[in-house]
């Protein structure tokens, strides 16, 4: 009997995950301009050109920006043109930036939100995506209300899903799939990892056949009877009377004290963005 | 055998009544009276205080023994479980000056170990049939019962430890005190044949239970045979005695201000607390022992025949585990999935470490099956295997020619063992410079990213986990070819573990090359995670290994007796 409850405990709850996971899952951000989604151009403003080569759209009606900034020059004039439309469905949700370049620096990722802050203010909704040829490395930075769905993890799944693209040189597919994948996971869908799902649920094979290992033998363990037991239950008798302690002697040994370092000083305060990144 | 006054039926012991019972007139009569009557219609001469007469049934396949006073014949061992007819003589034992009556029913019993196989989800079904559960049989087992006393004047070191400047100070103080203490009654089981374990672990029996014992307490019940002698267990008694008086003194308002813990020899603690031992009494308890047999193996239950206490060994049905693990593994990966997001080289290095742990999972359930199949904890059975051991060799001492012939055969042998050694030998070379490999490239690595970069990356980064997971694998390998390990027992092992231990190199090698591509780093997880099923199915395969234990062989001992 119980165990039929058990039975049927366990195959609910397991319904119910499995309901969880068809379940679109976050709910999409909200879209600040319900505007045109179409492939059109029409309400993006006409360019700014900044010191450094990079064109800022302003895209009507969201208040956000589309950045394109391509410094190792991989993209062609028409990939460029044509990477703007994937772009400007993310600016329904914040800014949106492309940049190409080589990163001296050791710290990539450091330098990319240095990057994205320089062009956006801290806080501010939006993603960057950008390929640093520098270190062979692409790089996602997200921060604000994006950041909120286009986390560390997802940041780092689009990376790998995109990394094979790179690879073979073929910089405006990459780009352009990395933005599809950035709107469609903004938009509350769902993107590929099959690879995550294959190892979890190896993962999960492995840990539950070896939790039920631990438990059977901690089931069946044998623990002998301890003396305080044995003794409580025979009845022992036993009493100390008239106690006195008197000093024999002692011993000294020196052991002086390390001397320690003093304390070091409190942390920084730490950013809201982040992302992830995968080399090519 | 005790008859029935009235109809001349064969009595039994009534666990309710604790009187003999005729299950025929259902007349009930006092188990000493009906002793006494038996005895005076002995004929003289016979009545020997000190002996008892019983019929000894012996097992024709593992030659284990249990005594009754019934002539019933019986129809399975209940040491190796097998289903034969016992071979049944008359015998006179040693009388035990004690006996606690069974208090347990057999219905109560079978009650008690149903709710302890309730918590079993994996137990093989039959375990839990009715049939199978009507083989539970009352067995009293012969145990030693110790009695110590501590009285008189004590005197004890203590100290007390503090610091002074840049000293460490220890005092040392005189404890005096007079101390009174009596320990009647601890007992250690005397049948080599009744796993110490068992019996640890249905313990502790409550002395006032015990009673004079007459041979008709043994009506409708079994007795195992003593043939352990007292003086095995007699430091193991004295030191529970002991440690109980020690702490006494230690909790006194005296003594508490003072460590006494100084470690001192038995003997020593004897002479200080004046310890005095009493008489040691044979004593029989009473056990529900049941025997469950697959193949070469048995399981025991046992239930303490007076409080109900379980120990059972619990094998595992497969196919229920494999269900099981199933089950729990679905809300696993949904969890897993919401909560978990990793690198494709951190899923790698886990899987890595999973599958080195696995490896010692596996080692240490080798360890234990070894163990237990030798039954390295039990005393009684050590020295009945030590017992048995002395009497083989002198008989192989007057056998001159036996052993020449195997001086000849041991030539033999040594000469494959020296080219099982060379190549032992070639393979830990190798190891060897494996080891050195990785522990060098560890150095170097740390040491480059420590000064380019700082100690904490250097220390922490996915490389030199790596590079110190290769280097244990091959130290740990170095460790299975060790001399003085056994040889079949290292290729069996070293099999079972060759699929977890190629997956931590394959993962520590793809984590130290980090290549550009995911498929690699998933690919090696893939085949990480099956290198580790290997490992772990071999685990659960000999779970029931070390749940069982090795059908007894207790030929020598029927012999040794006769």
């Amino acid at each position: 009997m119980m165990k039929k409850s058990i039975l049927h405990f366990s195959l609910c709850i397991v319904l119910l995950l499995i309901l969880c996971d068809l379940y679109p899952g976050r709910k999409a951000l909200t879209v600040r301009a319900s505007g045109d989604s179409t492939d059109s151009l029409t309400d993006l403003s006409d360019p700014v050109v900044d010191d450094q080569g990079g064109r800022s759209y302003g895209v009507s009606g969201s208040g956000y920006t589309i950045y394109i900034r391509d410094g190792e020059d991989l993209l062609r004039q028409e990939e460029e043109d044509s990477l703007l439309t994937v772009m400007k469905p993310v600016t329904q949700f914040g800014h949106a930036a492309f940049i190409t370049g080589r990163i001296e620096d050791r710290d990539a990722k450091g330098k990319s939100e240095k990057i994205y802050h320089d062009l956006f203010a801290p806080g501010e909704s939006g993603i960057l995506f950008m390929i640093d040829m520098g270190h062979r490395e692409l790089i996602i930075f997200s921060d604000g209300d994006v950041y909120r769905t286009i986390n560390k993890q997802y940041a780092n799944t689009i990376t790998d899903n995109v990394y094979k693209e790179a690879r073979r040189g073929d910089y405006y597919a990459c780009a352009s799939k990395a933005f599809s994948q950035i709107n469609t996971k903004l938009r509350g869908g769902k993107i590929a990892e099959p690879m995550k799902h294959i190892t979890n649920a190896m993962l999960a094979l492995i840990l539950s056949a070896l939790i039920l290992y631990f438990i059977s033998r901690w089931n069946t363990s044998k623990k002998a009877a301890k003396s305080e037991e044995i003794l409580a239950l025979i009845g022992a008798v036993s009493s100390f009377a008239h106690g006195k302690a008197s000093y024999n002697h002692k011993s000294r040994t020196y052991n002086p004290r390390k001397s320690g370092s003093g304390g070091g000083g409190g942390g920084g305060g730490g950013s809201s963005g982040g992302g992830g990144s995968h080399g090519f | 055998m005790y008859q029935c006054r009235n109809c001349g039926g064969n009595l039994r012991f009534d666990i309710e009544l604790q009187r003999l019972k005729c299950p025929y007139c259902l007349s009930d009569f006092d188990c000493y009276e009906m002793d006494k009557e038996t005895a005076t219609v002995r004929p003289e001469g016979e009545i020997d205080d000190s002996t008892y007469e019983v019929h000894i049934f012996s097992c024709p396949m593992c030659g284990g023994e249990i005594a009754s006073s019934d002539q019933s014949v019986s129809e399975f061992c209940s040491y190796c479980g097998q289903a034969v007819v016992l071979e049944k003589k008359l015998s006179r034992q040693k009388r035990p000056q004690k006996i606690i009556p069974f208090q347990l029913s057999e219905e109560a019993c079978r009650e008690v170990y149903r709710k302890k196989l309730n918590r079993a989800f994996f137990a093989p079904g039959d375990l839990k049939d009715p049939q199978f559960l009507d083989k539970f049989r009352g067995i009293y087992i012969p145990y030693w019962s110790y009695s110590f006393y501590h009285q008189g004047r004590v005197k004890l070191i203590g100290t007390k430890e503090y610091r002074s400047g840049d000293y460490d100070v220890k005092e040392y103080y005189d404890v005096t005190g007079d101390v009174d203490a009596s320990y009647e009654g601890i007992v250690f089981d005397a049948s080599s044949s009744f796993p110490d374990e068992l019996g640890d672990a249905i313990a502790p029996y409550d002395p006032k239970g015990f009673k004079e014992f007459v041979p008709s307490y043994l009506s409708g019940f079994y007795g195992d045979i003593a043939d352990v002698p007292a003086d095995i267990y007699v430091n193991d008694a004295n030191e529970i005695a002991n440690e109980r008086t020690l702490s006494t003194i230690q909790d006194d308002s005296v003594g508490r201000r003072y460590d006494l813990s100084m470690t001192s020899s038995l003997e020593t603690m004897n002479q200080k607390l004046h310890t005095r031992v009493g008489e040691t009494e044979a004593a029989m308890l009473p056990v529900w022992f049941l025997t469950w047999r697959k193949d070469d193996r048995v399981a025991y239950m046992a239930v303490n025949g007076q409080n109900g206490k379980v120990a059972a060994d619990i094998p595992i049905d497969l196919g229920k585990y494999i269900l099981g693990s199933l089950l729990l593994s679905v809300p696993l990966y949904f969890v897993f999935n919401a909560t978990l997001f990793f690198l494709p080289s951190t899923i790698l290095c886990f899987s890595g470490f999973f599958a080195l742990a696995t490896s010692l999972i596996y080692l240490e359930e080798m360890r234990a099956i070894r163990s237990r199949d030798q039954r390295e904890m039990d005393r009684g059975y050590q020295y009945y295997v030590k017992e048995k051991k002395k009497k083989k060799d002198s008989q192989t001492g007057e056998e001159g020619s036996s052993g020449l012939e195997e001086k000849a055969g041991g030539r033999k042998r040594k000469m494959t063992s020296g080219q099982k050694k060379e190549k032992k030998t070639l393979a830990r070379r190798l190891l060897n410079l494996f080891t050195w490999l990785s522990l060098g490239y560890l150095f170097i690595h740390i040491a480059a990213v420590g000064i380019m970069e700082d100690v904490f990356s250097a220390l922490f980064s996915t490389r030199t986990l790596n590079a110190l997971l290769l280097s244990t694998v091959f130290l740990f390998w170095q460790y299975l070819l060790m001399d003085g390990t056994d040889n079949q027992t290292d290729r069996k092992v070293a099999r079972d573990i060759v699929g977890s231990q190629a997956a931590v190199i394959l993962a520590a090698f793809i984590n130290i090359i980090q290549p550009v591509s995911d498929a690699i780093y998933y690919g090696g997880t893939i085949l990480c995670y099956l290198g580790l099923f290997s490992t772990l199915i071999r685990v659960i395969l000999k779970y029931n290994l070390l749940i069982t234990r090795p059908v007894p062989e207790f030929h020598q001992r029927g012999e040794e007796r006769s």
